[in-house]
């Protein structure tokens, strides 16, 4: 809302300058966004929170300015008194006997007009004269409904002064006709729409919904087809206007226009702003009426229309007000228990103070202890005890309140076991060098599709590459990769933890699953004389932050072999990828990333991967047996458990299992096994046959070439075995050995050497 | 056998040897032949239980006194090439203004980092730190926090809608009904994560952003002690001599509501142009819980008061990094992760 201070002032005594105004506003609720110099003029920019639809109008900013500064406010007589002689219209009122030539025949049942003496701005009574009438069909949606009639307009430029203000307020000069009825709708907060009274058919309007298949070219030209949830204003043949929203084309104000018909009306907030979404067309009126306009402005705004439109264009009122209202809009009557705003609010106010700011809001006030309050129908906010206590407190100053803490028993703080995990994760992969990457959880159609399983697209996409929630976190960590590479930043570790989804079907809640991606690619160390060779990172780099990862994260027994199922989205290098299976559970994949995909980035190093499915991990890893139970029974797969975040899983604590006490004995072996042999299984033979004595083994070279025969490869291996209770012998050292060369030689086929 | 005489005669062998070592490692073939493993008094020690048991004392003192003695010449000999080998030492002289070699270090996002340490703080004003969906109902994102379809309240909070009345949640507040729904009062919680809107990219917008919501309900809540805890928050974050000051605001899930503007970072409050000269910077929307929604979660708004706030977690991280855009958060650029 912009606000010329110079219109302002018509209402309200402000010396302030406008820099004084800024800073004190925003302790009453209204915020100021900008202070702009129009002209001689300074307007200030107003954020008026869409509860406050009186301050979408000066006079109800100037109200609000008034009572912070503690001023009078001055009134536009018109805002007071009453559109001639109907100061309340009658409830369901039957019109008398037409006596003009215009007069309505065949009225339906809900038509409700007034006719009285009229008078013009001057005052002058004319003669009561029908010159339209008025038929609501629909009363929800229209609960009020008045229209005047205006002859011998002149249309043309209105006045110099009316178009700075309008202009200093946002609003470009269109015509004298249509620019008195924005002058008002500012000023007074009530939008209103001019017809060309000889453009409406049989001098009748209706309020009726529109009808399916009924189409109506709006003020800006556009052809909008309506359906039957939306209002409009009809005349005997066609819509003519956009119920609230906007006008018709053709019953636009133009140079020939003569007569003018004036509405100004309440429109039910939710109708308005159904249609105005429908039609993706927000307006000045569209945006009063959706918050809320005051029920008893039409009138009003009608009086002080009227008077402007004779000023500006010399046209005089011919027929009185045709006021319909056949919802009336009661003010709401709440109490107000002093005891109760003070509890809430933490600080004393006397109940004479509490009154004395409602009735400054407009409020009348009653009651013996609770207050009685009777609120004015422009605020359409307040409808309970609460708001009441929000309107004292804003004005007795939201400063004032003292800061406390709160009493009563002090309670511990906790942080769920799922964010502890998440914070695990986190200080895990860092410590391993990589840096943590936040991408959008919206990407395109196609990167949703590559991550296997129904991906879950946007009813309501703002753009089309963000148009589906990603399945993977893969895309955007390759997406990371070549930013990166576009940046020359040529070393790059990252990782992300963040949510995959799934679709479970048409109208269901897609699933939502806690993922891990990490990326690596290039040097993990640098530095002067530091050989690149040895320091990029390759598929066992990242093998190791996995090993690290699971560790930190204490998941016991976990299994890396090469995948059983296929690479449909061409994710892999097919030579280079593994699976991680904890139970029966694939619970992470890593590899290479597929050449295919990598070349057309020229990437300066091959690029790894891993997608961690934590959701998985710690669903099968917190529940292994109950995983089991169903598995036996064959029940479907997706009939997962609920993951409860706040209940599982507790971290594993991890525990101190002594210092060895005697000497240990290294030894080392050299295995020669065919290629297809697995080195996991190699070092799993070796484990289970060296134990219980076995503390760790440490592949520490891998050989192919003479003098090892082709399809062969030797692997060496150290052991160091140490037993808790003594100084292990050379005999029994040998001895275990030997276990492990006749294990491996009868087990894996291997040929042991040295 | 050892005796005593011998014992005098191998301490000056000993000493001698140590004199005649010239290098470091001739000394340590002396260490090594008097007191290593298989060495000369090494060996005399064990020979200590030939010797009629009567003798020993007087023969392990002796022993005793000659090992402290050869370790002494060892020592003193050390200590002797030391410091004449200065010279050699000078021949490895390395240029210490050479720059390290550098070893991966990973962080954290900033935001995420971000989140955590307000999370923390919160933590210690004895908050539980709980999690939510990030996909939810129209019920529970707006309805259920008294924002009925067609509110004008909607417009700020255009939604992504996936189909059956889900959507992507515009604000963590949704964590608080679902807490609201589990727990009884008393309770405090706070919840951090990803939030979406309709709303298309700037330098201060982005349909994924972040934020921290949290709430409290008790008997004799009160909008006073919604300030003290957000003072404490605002002070613990930004900085012990950061002023905030609370205006009149509009939510639809609070009244009275308020938003929370704290004294400028940059100026100090004197106004300047991250603040628009205002001197204030607005950081969080808050209040007291409205009745109704205690009433959706089946809470007697007349015994229990409840206070909430949400705080966007982008513009506190843009604050106190400097941060000036905020698709720098998004954009995954290392050069720019690295610096903060």
């Amino acid at each position: 809302m912009r606000v010329p201070l110079e219109w302002l002032r018509e209402f309200v005594e402000v010396g302030e300058s406008a820099d004084v105004l800024a800073e004190r506003l925003p302790g009453i609720g209204l915020g100021v966004e900008a202070v702009d110099r129009v002209g001689e003029d300074t307007v200030l920019a107003l954020e008026v929170t869409s509860n406050r639809p009186d301050c979408m109008g000066l006079l109800g900013v100037a109200r609000e300015v008034a009572i912070l500064f503690g001023r009078p406010l001055r009134l536009p007589a018109e805002y007071e008194s009453s559109f001639g002689a109907l100061r309340h219209p009658v409830r369901g009122a039957r019109p008398r006997s037409p006596d003009g030539p215009d007069s309505p025949e065949g009225t339906p049942a809900r038509l409700m007009t007034r006719t009285g003496p009229g008078r013009d701005a001057r005052g002058t009574v004319f003669p009561a004269a029908w010159r339209v009438a008025i038929a609501i069909e629909e009363p929800e949606g229209c609960p009020r409904f008045t229209a005047s009639v205006i002859e011998d307009v002149r249309v043309g430029p209105s006045p110099d002064w009316m178009q700075r203000r309008l202009e200093a307020a946002g609003i470009r000069p269109i015509n004298n006709v249509v620019d008195v009825t924005n002058y008002v709708m500012l000023e007074f907060g009530q939008p209103m729409h001019a017809f060309d009274y000889a453009r409406i058919g049989g001098r009748r309007l209706i309020v009726r919904r529109a009808r399916r298949g009924e189409a109506l070219e709006t003020l800006d030209g556009v052809t909008r087809p309506l359906d039957d949830i939306m209002l409009v204003v009809a005349d005997e043949r066609r819509a003519i206007s956009l119920a609230g929203i906007i006008g018709g084309r053709e019953t636009e104000i133009g140079p020939g226009t003569t007569s003018v018909l004036l509405e100004a009306a309440y429109w039910d907030p939710p109708t308005i702003a159904r249609t105005a979404r429908r039609l993706g067309v927000r307006t000045e009126a569209s945006s009063r009426f959706e918050r809320g306009t005051d029920p008893e402005g039409p009138p009003r705004a009608q009086t002080r229309a009227a008077r402007l439109l004779a000023e500006a264009s010399g046209g005089r009122v011919v027929s009185s007000l045709a006021d319909v209202y056949p919802k009336p809009i009661m003010p709401r009557v709440i109490h107000l228990r002093p005891e109760r705003a003070v509890a809430v609010l933490g600080v004393e106010i006397s109940r004479e103070e509490m009154a004395r700011s409602l009735r400054l809001l407009g409020c009348e006030i009653g009651g013996t202890r609770a207050l009685t309050v009777r609120v004015p129908t422009f605020r359409p906010d307040v409808v309970r005890e609460e708001d009441l206590i929000e309107e004292v407190i804003r004005l007795h100053g939201y400063d004032r309140v003292p800061p406390t803490l709160p009493r009563g028993e002090t309670t511990a703080g906790s942080v769920v076991p799922v964010l502890r995990v998440d914070g695990r994760v986190r200080e895990s992969l860092t410590r391993c060098g990589l840096t943590e990457v936040l991408t959008f959880t919206l990407v395109t159609p196609e990167a949703a599709a590559s991550g296997g399983g129904t991906p879950v697209g946007l009813e309501n996409p703002l753009v089309t590459d963000q148009a589906a929630l990603r399945t993977s976190l893969l895309p955007g960590l390759l997406e990371v990769l070549v930013t990166n590479t576009t940046h020359r930043v040529r070393d790059v570790h990252i990782f992300e933890l963040g949510r995959v989804f799934r679709s479970r079907g048409v109208g269901e809640r897609p699933e939502e699953r806690r993922a891990i991606g990490i990326a690596v690619m290039g040097r993990w160390r640098s530095g002067w004389n530091v050989p690149a060779e040895h320091t990029v990172a390759d598929l066992f780099h990242l093998r190791w932050i996995l090993d690290a990862l699971l560790g930190d994260l204490g998941v016991p027994g976990w299994q890396v072999s090469a995948p059983r199922d296929p690479d449909p989205d061409g994710w892999w290098h097919s030579g280079r990828v593994a699976e991680v299976a904890h139970g029966d559970r694939i619970v992470a994949r890593f590899g290479e990333l597929h050449p295919t995909r990598a070349s057309p980035h020229r990437f300066p190093h091959r690029a790894y991967l891993a997608e961690v499915d934590l959701e998985g991990l710690l669903l099968s890893w917190q529940s292994l047996p109950a995983l089991a139970r169903r598995g036996e029974k064959g029940a479907k797969p997706q009939s997962e458990p609920a993951f409860d975040p706040s209940v599982r899983p507790l971290l594993p604590v991890r525990t101190y299992a002594g210092l060895p006490r005697y000497p240990d004995v290294e030894r080392d072996l050299a295995v020669v096994v065919p290629n297809s042999r697995p080195g996991g299984q190699v070092e799993a033979i070796i484990r289970e046959a060296a134990a219980p004595l076995l503390e760790a083994v440490e592949l520490f070279d891998v050989y192919t070439g003479p003098p090892v025969p082709v399809g062969h490869r030797n692997l060496a291996y150290r052991l160091r075995l140490r037993a808790p209770d003594r100084t292990l012998t050379t005999e029994e050292a040998e001895e275990i050995m030997e276990r492990v060369r006749i294990a491996l030689r009868t087990r894996a086929g291997a040929q042991i050497r040295a | 056998m050892a005796d005593l005489t011998r014992l005098q005669e191998l301490q000056r062998q000993a000493e001698l040897e140590c004199a005649a070592a010239e290098t470091a490692e001739a000394l340590e073939q002396v260490r090594v032949r008097y007191l290593g493993r298989h060495g000369i008094v090494t060996q005399a020690f064990a020979e200590i239980t030939a010797i009629p048991p009567t003798e020993r004392p007087q023969l392990g003192e002796a022993l005793n006194a000659l090992k402290s003695a050869v370790e002494a010449a060892l020592r003193a000999r050390a200590d002797a090439l030391a410091a004449a080998t200065g010279r050699s030492q000078d021949a490895e002289r390395l240029d210490v203004t050479l720059p390290g070699r550098p070893l991966a270090v990973g962080r954290t996002h900033v935001l995420s980092r971000t989140m955590e340490e307000i999370a923390q703080i919160f933590l210690g004003l004895g908050f539980e730190v709980v999690d939510g969906p990030e996909v939810e109902h129209d019920r529970d994102n707006f309805e259920r926090l008294n924002i009925p379809p067609y509110h004008p309240a909607r417009d700020a909070q255009d939604s992504f809608y996936l189909g059956g009345g889900w959507l992507l949640r515009t604000h963590t507040t949704v964590v608080d009904v679902h807490v609201l729904d589990a727990r009884r009062p008393p309770m405090r919680a706070v919840s951090y994560g990803h939030c979406y809107r309709r709303d298309p990219v700037d330098a201060s917008h982005s349909p994924m952003f972040h934020q921290l919501d949290g709430f409290m309900v008790d008997e004799g809540v009160r909008f006073s002690d919604l300030k003290g805890v957000l003072l404490a928050f605002a002070r613990a974050f930004f900085g012990l001599e950061t002023r905030v000051r609370f205006t009149p605001s509009y939510f639809p899930f609070t009244e009275p509501s308020a938003e929370m503007a704290i004294s400028c970072v940059m100026c100090g409050g004197r106004g300047c142009a991250v603040c628009k000269r205002s001197g204030w910077l607005e950081i969080l929307g808050c209040g007291m819980f409205h009745p109704r929604v205690l009433e959706m979660a089946g809470i007697d708004p007349e015994k229990y008061t409840a206070f909430a706030f949400g705080i966007g977690m982008d513009r506190p991280a843009m604050l106190k990094h400097r941060i000036d855009d905020i698709r720098l958060f998004f954009e995954n650029d290392l050069r720019f992760l690295r610096q903060v």
